[in-house]
């Protein structure tokens, strides 16, 4: 019996799902206040408090099946008590954010009421009108800033932000407890999704009427969710409550709810990273957009394109994505994929630094998003080729098929030893690099002659470094493969 | 090919241009030698992207410093000048702010004009020292700051304006104000007009509504509802115009009079609400209106030409922002040793009794809570084709302004 | 009576609109099966091309052709193009991806127009029937009440005479089973987009004329409609047209009452989740022929 006959079986205790997550979110508090300009640090604790509400629309339709639009509402509800709690009675921020949770967790309740005896579609329409209905109250009521009555509203006099709590008031103080408090929900999340509630949830998104046969109370399992997701979503608000000392109407619409929604769904509704990347794309991509001078507009268009294109795909989103690639790669090259990046864009970065072409962090950005395109571009283009219809996609594979085919046959009668591949890899590189180039210059100011020399550089080392390597490493590829075989992977 | 502002902000350009006496394009020292030191940074948060565009003032900022740069600098120092956008959002405002104040390390912020922006970054001035000197200021938050101070009057004070003439000159028993709610500002606003009201025995009723939803005709049927004879929309220039379309189809224009405040004072305000509403509508402005001849004015009209972009628009606004930067580089050229952040500090709020001709009186920064200098304004009518001037220089008759006209009459310096 | 009339006329030709883009959302479900989130974002496109060629001078009916044909066009192309590929997910996934759809239009319309306040004038703004000296009620409400009217008579009788219109239906009913029997799935669902898409056109210049020439406003404008629907449980037409003109006036007579003015807006969300919830008070689920909910 071999030794290394493990099953493909994935990590089956809910610590055992939990711990990379906490892990993940203990070195980027770590990291981030040492790496992250003011503008970033604020940008990312915002990222923080949308990854947990990422993480509950993830949890309703992920785990359970059920679009809830209403997400970022919810948040509003519980940033709305919060804040009262703190004008009103100078309780600790802690005890306020707590009792903001709950009172979402009551509404997060109400919302899924109609879910107990509903279709999906018609949940999610209920949901957004409640959504919709929670924009038109809060423009009326407005959120708490000092003053007295239930709404806590000041009319015509000094507003009040709220103090953040003792332990952070600073920035980088405040990034770092909102990483805490979003480790902390993300963790209880899939504490349950790898626990008996998760399993319960999974069989009621398969078959109700299995879950009933099995013993599983539905009632009682969609309400946990809806309330668990609410309260979730209320502590986020409360959250970024505490981050700007003020909640505002516009920050509520029924839009940001819908966008909550699509962009988990583009980020991956089946795993925690997948809410990271959600985070990531809601707040800190316009951020980024914003700090060049670039029209939010053009991200929604951006989102629209990636949610159509995620749902088409089969909807596992980015994270499901990365999830595939890791399941069906070889551990030996995904080992060797990331040595070789990391050597090739520090090793460019380092250089374009200390040649005064741009800046350490610009020059990485730059090399690592080329080499990300480099992979990802034929499969865009696959996609993109898909939408005229599977009989087209044959034809122009058969083209490229046949011209590889010549121009393999040209490089061998050089006496060259071809790739079989290589059409598709030169025009990817060229294609890549005017892309990215343009796109550094439009939206960082890069010069775009630096950008596509950086870029093809980065594309050229890379495959330099592949053949040349290769033979030297190739025993140690093979004890890495046995080490962590992987059943699915291709063995090319 | 965006067409982004309207045409007629091309055409009024240029129809400035022909009406400027005087064309002047020098600022600052105005030796036209170009400034090649080590720049001195200064920023802005405007609100850009949202309901509506209010960079404008930051765009006649940007051409001043410009202008400054090309004629001797400060002192040969050019200025560097960055405008972040808020999208209208306190968030972003708070983000964008802490980028320039503790990222970029700029020594002052000039030009600034936002919704958000008081309410969410007058704590981090306070705490870091900055001064800022804003074209617009709009929500109450900018005129109760310690070191935040601007040139207009303010939406209160301008809808007060508004709603003073229609009921002094036009015989108005009754008001309806119309405001957004937006955070400090609709609410405030309205106060203001109540105030007024009750002062002048005017009853006064409020609707406020929802800028994100805004629906012309909700809003046009409660002023039917509310049958007073005259109205004030304290809004910016975007909202008022679904309301007065609105208001147009149920022929409101007709038995009511209407009052507007500076924002509606656009070059493109006629064309854009049609020929129903000349003659009923009056306009109240806190500057100069922007084709008179004054030097400063002149001034303005030149600078934007020379160095501003086609598409920025010449309002009400922009002249503000020529304003808030011509004072600050004065100020600048004033300090005599480093120009450090403390330095620029305390020259911002050194400028005591500073006119022009754009202001109907004078301006001044000082050490006071709260800042407040231009409460001076004129009036006008809308007509087919622009704005007819129908009353000059008066003082807004705004029970809030009590403790500034206190501190002028106790600080003569500042004023004298 | 005399303080209600204006209002109920307001609300009356208001809620004709929402009934309208109600009708075309109600259609174009019942033949594919799909919840189009787009349908706001397609009538703003529509609005902006309009005025944009007025702007530019041109002849006014053109605009309102072109404007129109954008939505039209692009509606068809989404049906023909994307929504084949997404047949066989469950009818979430695909009202999702008109929603990416929406997003892209509506991104791509407010960074071209951005947000300068416009206004969309039609020839009927300006005249209007007097009652008792005072407007009641302008020419161009009263031609979106018309225009409300005579569509939604026009599809019940596309739905119930025309073979397309029975082709529609049998693929509501089931549509494994119309393919079998040769209705070209295909086609009719072009079809039954290509009415969508005009339907939204339409409306939505009458809503930016209405309401507000701003295409995000105008993108949201389909939460209102989909409660129209809601309330005809997307389904019936009839009762579609009801919702639509019962959230119309209501709406419009809150603002006669103080307390409830500033809440007027949220009438459209709160008639749909009572309707809802009278609809749901015996459970909802597919009925037995899979061809509505109920």
């Amino acid at each position: 019996m071999a030794k290394k006959d493990k099953p493909d079986v994935p990590p089956g205790t809910p610590w055992q799902k939990v711990l990379p997550l906490l892990v993940a979110f203990a070195v980027v508090a770590c990291i981030g206040p040492m790496l992250f300009s003011a503008y970033w640090i604020k940008t990312f604790s915002s990222v923080g408090a949308l990854i947990l509400v990422s993480g509950t629309v993830a949890l309703l339709y992920g785990q359970l099946g059920m679009v809830s639009l209403a997400q970022f509402a919810l948040s509003g509800v519980g940033g709305w008590v919060t804040l009262r709690l703190v004008h009103g009675f100078g309780l600790p921020f802690e005890v306020c954010l707590i009792a903001g949770a709950f009172v979402a967790g009551l509404f997060g309740l109400l919302v899924g009421l109609p879910a107990l005896r509903m279709r999906g579609l018609y949940l999610a329409l209920i949901t957004l009108m409640m959504a919709a209905a929670f924009q038109v109250v809060v423009n009326v009521i407005g959120f708490p800033d000092g003053g007295t009555g239930f709404t806590g509203k000041i009319v015509a006099g000094q507003r009040v932000l709220i103090e953040r709590p003792w332990i952070a008031r600073s920035d980088h103080a405040y990034f770092v407890y909102v990483m805490v408090w979003s480790a902390a929900g993300m963790g209880l999340i899939e504490w349950l999704r790898a626990s008996r509630a998760g399993r319960a949830w999974a069989l009621i998104r398969k078959s109700e009427a299995a879950a009933i046969a099995a013993g599983v109370s539905v009632v009682r399992y969609k309400a946990a969710a809806f309330a668990l997701a609410g309260a979730l979503s209320g502590l986020a608000g409360g959250l970024i409550a505490g981050l700007n000392g003020q909640l505002d109407n516009t920050g509520f619409h029924a839009s940001q709810s819908i966008l909550a929604y699509a962009l988990t769904v583009v980020g991956g509704a089946y795993h925690w990273m997948g809410s990271v990347f959600a985070g990531l794309l809601i707040r800190a991509v316009p951020a980024l957009l914003n700090d060049h001078g670039v029209d939010g507009n053009l991200a929604n268009v951006f989102f629209g394109f990636a949610l159509l294109v995620s749902l088409i795909q089969g909807r596992k989103g980015l994270a499901g994505a990365l999830a595939d690639f890791y399941k069906f790669v070889r551990m030996s090259r995904i080992v060797e994929g990331s040595v070789q990046w990391a050597v090739v864009s520090i090793g460019l970065a380092v250089a374009s630094a200390w040649a005064g072409l741009t800046s350490f962090a610009g020059a990485l950005f730059i090399v690592l998003i080329a080499l990300l395109f480099r992979m990802a571009i034929p499969t865009v283009c696959w996609m993109l080729l898909g939408f005229f219809g599977k009989r087209v996609q044959d034809k122009v594979e058969n083209v490229e098929g046949a011209l590889s085919l010549k121009l393999s046959q040209a490089i061998e009668s050089i006496g060259l030893v071809p790739d079989h591949r290589i059409l598709k890899r030169t025009l990817n590189a060229l294609f890549v690099g005017l892309f990215v180039a343009w796109v550094a210059w439009g939206v960082f100011d890069v010069p775009y002659l630096v950008a596509l020399a950086l870029i093809w550089a980065a594309i050229a080392l890379k495959a330099a470094f592949e053949w040349a390597v290769y033979p030297r490493v190739l025993r140690l590829r093979q004890r890495i493969d046995a080490r962590w075989p992987k059943p699915h992977a291709a063995y090319r | 090919m965006k067409t982004r502002v309207l045409a007629v902000a091309a055409f009024t350009a240029a129809g400035l241009v022909a009406t400027s006496a005087l064309a002047q394009d020098k600022c600052g020292l105005g030796n036209g030698k170009k400034a090649t030191g080590e720049p001195i940074p200064l920023g802005a948060v405007v609100g850009k992207t949202g309901p509506e565009d209010f960079s404008s003032g930051a765009a006649a900022a940007a051409a001043y410093f410009k202008c400054v740069n090309e004629n001797g600098g400060i002192h040969g120092r050019p200025i560097a000048y960055t405008v972040q956008d808020d999208q209208w959002n306190p968030e972003v405002a708070a983000q964008a702010a802490s980028k320039l104040v503790q990222d970029t390390k700029v020594v002052g912020m000039v030009g600034n004009s936002s919704f958000v922006e008081c309410g969410a970054n007058n704590k981090l001035y306070e705490t870091e020292g900055v001064a800022v000197i804003s074209s617009v200021g709009v929500p109450r938050a900018c005129f109760f700051g310690k070191n935040y101070i601007s040139f207009n009057a303010g939406p209160r004070q301008s809808t007060v304006g508004a709603a003073q003439y229609i009921v002094e000159k036009q015989g108005v028993k009754s008001l309806t104000c119309v405001a957004p709610g937006i955070p400090g500002f609709g609410d405030w606003v309205c106060a203001g007009v109540e105030a007024y009201g009750k002062a002048a025995n005017v009853p006064v009723k409020t609707v406020i509504f929802d800028p994100g939803a805004l629906d012309g005709n909700a809003i046009a049927l409660q002023i039917a509802a509310a049958k007073s004879q005259g109205v004030v929309l304290g809004m910016p220039r975007g909202m008022m115009l679904p309301i007065l379309t609105a208001a147009e189809q149920q022929d409101l224009g007709k038995t009511m009079k209407w009052g507007l405040p500076t924002s509606a004072y656009h070059a493109d305000m006629p064309k854009a609400v049609g020929k129903y509403w000349a003659g009923k509508t009056i306009v109240h402005m806190e500057l100069q209106p922007m084709d008179s001849t004054g030097p400063d004015n002149n001034n303005w009209k030149a600078v934007m030409n020379k160095y501003g972009s086609k598409t920025d628009p010449r309002d009400t606004f922009s002249q503000a922002g020529f304003l808030s930067a011509k004072v600050a580089t004065e100020a600048l050229l004033s300090i005599k040793g480093p120009i450090d952040r403390k330095a620029v500090y305390d020259a911002f709020k050194g400028v005591k009794n500073w006119r022009s001709d754009i202001l109907c009186g004078p301006w001044y920064f000082g050490a006071g809570e709260r800042h407040q200098p231009n409460h001076i304004g004129r009036a006008a009518e809308l007509t087919t084709s622009g704005f007819k001037t129908v009353a000059e220089c008066y003082q807004s008759k705004d029970a809030e302004l009590a403790d500034v006209l206190d501190f002028e009459a106790k600080n003569a310096a500042m004023v004298k | 009576m005399d303080t209600l009339l204006p209002f109920f006329v307001v609300g009356i030709s208001v809620g004709a609109i929402y009934a309208l883009s109600g009708v075309g959302l109600v259609v174009l479900y019942r033949a594919s099966g799909v919840v189009n989130f787009a349908y706001g974002a397609l009538g703003g496109l529509a609005a902006m091309v309009c005025w944009q060629i007025i702007d530019l001078e041109y002849a006014e009916p053109l605009g309102w052709a072109a404007g129109i044909a954008c939505a039209t066009l692009l509606s068809w192309g989404y049906g023909r193009f994307i929504a084949p590929s997404l047949t066989h997910q469950d009818r979430i996934v695909r009202a999702m991806a008109t929603l990416g759809f929406a997003l892209m239009i509506m991104g791509l319309a407010q960074w071209y127009w951005g947000d300068t306040p416009r206004r969309l004038v039609l020839p009927g703004d300006s005249g209007g029937l007097e009652f008792d000296g005072r407007r009641l009620i302008s020419h161009t409400r009263v031609t979106a009440l018309a225009l409300a009217a005579a569509s939604t008579i026009g599809m019940l009788w596309l739905l119930a005479k025309t073979p397309l219109g029975l082709r529609m239906r049998a693929l509501q009913s089931n549509r494994v089973l119309s393919a079998l029997a040769g209705v070209r799935v295909k086609r009719v669902d072009s079809w039954a987009w290509l009415l969508a898409g005009l339907f939204a056109g339409v409306s939505g210049l009458f809503m930016g004329n209405m309401v507000r020439l701003n295409p995000t406003v105008l993108t949201f404008l389909v939460i209102p409609a989909m409660a129209a629907a809601l309330v005809g449980r997307m389904n019936s037409l009839g009762w579609t047209v009801f919702g639509g003109l019962l959230i119309g006036v209501v709406e419009s007579l809150a603002n006669l009452q103080p307390g409830l003015q500033r809440y007027g807006s949220a009438t459209a969300f709160v008639v749909a989740i009572l309707a809802v919830l009278w609809q749901q008070r015996r459970g909802i689920g597919l009925s037995r022929d899979n061809s509505h909910l109920e």
